[in-house]
């Protein structure tokens, strides 16, 4: 199959994009000349010398990338943060009280008008977990029969459609896709499980597809001279080979939504979790609260790392 | 003195093994152990009836035992327990679907120029290039510096962190712990730490965030890649006498570079996507203007506003998509 695949290709140099990528490719040529048939040296320093030397080009290409970085830093006028001098006292300041952690407000030691417990740090981490989980769990399921339908080696050109619905479906910021879903299903902690779940399927989907691409299906050939059908092949073939895989891949998920999710919680209240207390105690500069909201966030997230890592090291 | 011959030492050894195990102590311990697994074998053998005759006309039925694969179970069992607890905080008493809403109010008025606002079609595009050259520009200009700046540190660090590289572990692995720990603070904390020494709002802050987070995407990704690639142009160098920057710049980083960029462009699309979160910890520009627009309810600027959004990470995304396709 492969080798009927490598003789089918065309030359590099016949295709549309080989010829327009041509004379861009040898910009070296025009400046400093040939080096083809150069190929034995008496020894490796020669070698080393008669490599097309691209100083020209290089220089070229630097001055014009400064000078772009120069013109972007001007625009979005970097230097303004330099015009007044840094209040070093000041910052020392906050920063002793941000890492002086308000525990009462990390365990959720809080009165009945503070809001108890439900407002404290630990509690909204535990709710964060819980809505990432359920929207990774969401996507991970809804994902298999996409990313199948994505994979050009089950599906040839047809596959085209669904990698282009996946790519249409990541292309939205998640944090946006959820604004807009407020409108569908209201201020609630189920939009926020939507949007993520939404936004990972296209990742996720990606990833099954590329998977499934890079996987060594020998025995589908087997399989076709048995004559089978689709779901057959896909059964006895692919899915015992990629599941692993595609564990893996929703473990890894889970590790990019917990730190999406904090995200969430910063945009609307209802949306739940702990970003709606760190965007409270910022816009209140309270210090040490966001010390516990750090804290909580930074712990939550290491955890899930080290337990997702362990769990993707065991199955693969 | 007695002389003790090895038979008579192993003769002694279980002789006090059969007391142990005839003890009451030791019959009342071992007793959830001994059933435990019992269930365990139990459970985890299966014996399934096979016809091994070769014409299959049932003339040879044999009983064969199968193993159960018990491990998956108990995880699935506690995966399934896991996704109902987390059901238990939440709540979804507030949701109502409200689909013509949704379609009629939000979707369509993103294309449908309002007559106090962007007026005509034409007025619509004017508005979609005006955002586009001010305020998107911004924000892609301050994650292009961003991520330039992080990709520039972060080569030194990943060639530190890759194993093939350093070999020194003392070396490596508080730059890898470093790094780690860099890895997991969200961008808004990293936002929000650097916007207290530099002002809150000013673009320094904002184009120093990304570029510690496009560190901590970028070294991750490239030591991984490193570490999988062949070290014999490295091992030519050093044998031709080159020392470690030399046997580096020479050996291996021709075959890093190019993944370097397709990376590079694929840590831009992230930002970009990622930045959206900044103008809540006191950034200005093109996402709180966007926030704005969606409070009032402005859809048309909203669609007008979203779409060089849309076109540019959709545009990087395949680029990335091919560089990486080709280059592996």
């Amino acid at each position: 199959m492969s080798e009927n695949t490598a003789t089918k290709q065309p030359s590099k140099w016949s295709t549309f994009w080989g010829k327009v990528a041509l004379p861009f490719k040898k910009t070296h040529v025009f400046f400093f000349g040939d080096t083809k048939g150069l190929t034995h040296y008496r020894d490796p320093i020669s070698a080393y010398q008669a490599k097309p030397k691209m100083w020209l080009v290089t220089t070229i290409l630097l001055v014009i990338f400064l000078g772009l970085c120069f013109y972007m830093g001007k625009a979005i006028n970097i230097q303004d943060a330099f015009s007044r001098p840094i209040q070093w006292t000041e910052i020392g300041k906050n920063f002793a009280a941000f890492f002086t952690i308000d525990w009462n407000y990390f365990w959720g030691n809080l009165s009945a008008d503070q809001g108890g417990y439900t407002s404290g740090v630990f509690y909204n981490c535990i709710i964060t977990f819980c809505i990432t989980f359920i929207a990774t769990s969401i996507a991970f399921f809804i994902s298999i029969p996409l990313g199948l339908l994505a994979s050009h080696k089950l599906f040839g050109k047809k596959a085209y459609f669904a990698e282009i619905f996946l790519i249409l479906i990541r292309t939205f910021p998640e944090l946006l896709l959820a604004l807009f879903l407020t409108g569908l299903t209201g201020y609630t902690m189920f939009t926020a499980i939507f949007a993520l779940s939404l936004h990972s399927v296209g990742m996720v989907g990606k990833l099954y597809a590329d998977q499934i691409d890079e996987a060594d299906l020998d025995s589908l050939e087997a399989l076709d001279a048995c004559g089978s059908n689709k779901m057959q092949r896909i059964k006895m073939a692919v899915m015992p080979q990629v599941f692993p895989n595609f564990l893996s891949v929703g473990l890894y998920r889970l590790d990019i939504n917990i730190r999406t999710g904090t995200m969430l919680g910063l945009i609307v209240q209802q949306y739940g979790g702990i970003g709606w207390n760190f965007l409270l105690d910022f816009r209140s500069t309270s210090f040490s609260r966001l010390g516990a909201d750090t804290l909580g966030i930074v712990f939550m997230i290491i955890v899930v790392d080290l337990l997702s890592s362990a769990l993707r090291k065991k199955i693969v | 003195m007695k002389q003790v011959t090895p038979e008579q030492r192993i003769q002694e050894k279980q002789a006090r093994k059969a007391a142990f195990h005839a003890s009451k102590f030791y019959q009342i311990a071992s007793w959830p152990f001994v059933h435990i697994s019992a269930f365990y074998k139990k459970i985890s053998v299966q014996h399934i009836k096979v016809d091994l005759s070769e014409a299959q006309d049932g003339s040879l039925i044999r009983e064969i035992p199968r193993k159960r694969p018990i491990g998956l179970y108990l995880a699935l069992i506690a995966f399934i327990v896991i996704l109902i607890i987390c059901f238990i905080p939440l709540n979804f008493r507030d949701v109502n679907w409200k689909w013509d809403y949704f379609w009629n109010d939000e979707i369509v008025r993103l294309f449908t120029p309002f007559k106090y606002r962007t007026k005509t079609i034409a007025g619509w595009w004017a508005y979609s290039w005006k955002k586009f050259t001010t305020s998107f520009s911004h924000l892609f200009y301050v994650c292009f510096l961003g991520t330039v700046l992080g990709s520039l540190i972060a080569i030194p660090v990943y060639y530190l962190c890759a194993q093939n590289v350093t070999r020194n572990a003392l070396i490596r692995t508080p730059v890898r712990l470093f790094n780690d720990l860099l890895r997991t603070i969200p961008m808004f904390i990293i936002g929000y730490m650097i916007s207290l020494i530099f002002s809150t709002g000013s673009t320094i802050s904002a184009v120093l965030t990304v570029a510690v987070f496009s560190l901590g995407i970028m070294y991750q990704m490239m030591f991984e890649y490193i570490e999988t690639l062949e070290m014999s142009p490295f091992e030519a160098i050093r044998s031709c006498g080159g020392n470690n920057l030399q046997c580096t710049n020479i050996g291996l980083h021709p075959e890093v570079k190019p993944m370097f960029f397709a990376y590079f462009i694929y840590t831009l699309e992230i930002n970009i996507r990622a930045s959206v979160i900044l103008s809540y910890v006191g950034f200005q520009g093109y996402v709180y203007d966007l926030q704005n627009n969606i409070d009032q309810g402005w859809y048309d600027y909203v669609g007008a506003m979203l779409l060089p959004l849309l076109l540019v990470v959709a545009a990087l995304q395949f680029i990335s998509n091919t560089l990486a396709r080709r280059l592996r």
